[in-house]
């Protein structure tokens, strides 16, 4: 290969650097930094909707508690309502000599 | 006096620096030759200059005959920091050798070098020690003194010289510099959405478990409203049956 023939390959090879690889290298580099600090940005703002979200789910939990405690007073109030209900209806059982209503 | 290498002997090698002054003097002398002194020059360098030092440079001057020298000089100490290699701007030493001139009250040059050694009369190559600034490519010869710069006026070989230095700080320091960049990127990159995957995994997660509570509470309220009505009707319920059993005691 002649001199001439192998500076121009090597003058066409080093403009396809220069031209090509150079500013890919850039442009690439470029969008990692945008994909890296959206991404960034993207997990602060979640991090904050997680820490948002573990609070309410705090106070639905304390919420819940509240509620299985009342449901159980409910059910004792409903324990001594039937009981005193079944008080009243011995009297008139025997009163009126029939059996009370089964509902 | 005939002076030799004391490097090259203790290699065995003759290392012969020619004729010194008192020339009627017989006897032998040592010093160094110029290859033992950019191999010394390099060791140095290799260690590190001293930090209080951070301007000293070194030039080496390649006498203007030995173009063959100055490329092999230049080749290898191309990409060194600290070192520029140069052709001698001098022409014959007129001022040093002008025997005819008497009482000449210019001041002497300043470019004489520092040892007999590194002179230019008995060696080709010479190491001297110089600020770092003019070492600097970015700063050419003659520069801010009414010259022109270096490259504009330089001959081909030193431009093309000059171009290698630039073109070699380009591939050997920028581009891999920005590659390592694009790398630190990537992995940034990377780990960031990896982040950001595991945190819409939790958020997920904290939305369905929120949701899945919020309907055991609404169920338990239904209930328990449920419950309180439930047990509003049986009281109701429940005092009728007393008002009906009062009532028919009465009768």
């Amino acid at each position: 290969m002649d001199t001439r023939r192998q500076v121009e390959e090597w003058l066409q090879h080093s403009r396809r650097i220069v031209e090509d690889v150079l500013p890919g290298l850039l442009d690439e580099r470029d969008e990692l930094m945008r994909r890296a600090l959206n991404a960034e940005d993207e997990v602060t703002r979640l991090t904050e909707r997680a820490a948002t979200l573990r609070d309410e789910l705090a106070r639905s939990k304390s919420e819940h508690e509240a509620l299985l405690r009342r449901h159980t007073e409910i059910a004792e109030s409903m324990g001594h309502a039937m009981a005193q209900l079944t008080q009243v209806f011995e009297p008139m059982k025997r009163m009126l000599g029939e059996a009370p209503p089964s509902s | 006096m005939r002076a030799f290498c004391a490097w090259c002997v203790a290699e065995g090698k003759p290392g012969d620096l020619g004729e010194r002054e008192p020339l009627a003097d017989p006897s032998e002398t040592h010093g160094i030759c110029w290859r033992h002194r950019l191999d010394s020059l390099a060791a140095v360098l290799k260690e590190g200059l001293p930090d209080a030092e951070p301007s000293i440079g070194f030039l080496i001057v390649v006498a203007r005959t030995r173009q063959d020298l100055f490329e092999e000089v230049s080749e290898q100490w191309l990409s060194v920091p600290h070192v520029r290699v140069v052709l001698d701007r001098r022409h014959g030493e007129r001022r040093a050798h002008r025997a005819d001139v008497h009482g000449d009250r210019r001041r002497a040059d300043r470019r004489t070098a520092p040892v007999v050694f590194d002179d230019g009369r008995h060696q080709p190559v010479m190491v001297l020690p110089i600020k770092r600034a003019a070492v600097a490519v970015e700063e050419p010869v003659g520069a801010g003194r009414g010259e022109a710069p270096v490259a504009e006026t330089a001959p081909p070989r030193e431009r093309f010289r000059e171009w290698i230095v630039a073109s070699r700080a380009i591939t050997q320091g920028t581009v891999p510099s920005m590659l390592a960049e694009r790398d630190r990127w990537s992995a940034r990159a990377a780990e960031a959405e990896s982040q950001l995957s595991q945190a819409r995994g939790d958020l997920e997660d904290l939305a369905l478990t929120l949701a899945g509570l919020h309907g055991r509470n609404d169920r338990l309220t239904r209930q328990q409203t449920e419950a309180a009505q439930a047990l509003a009707a049986a009281l109701r319920h429940m005092k009728r049956a007393m008002d009906l059993t009062n009532l028919a005691q009465g009768e």
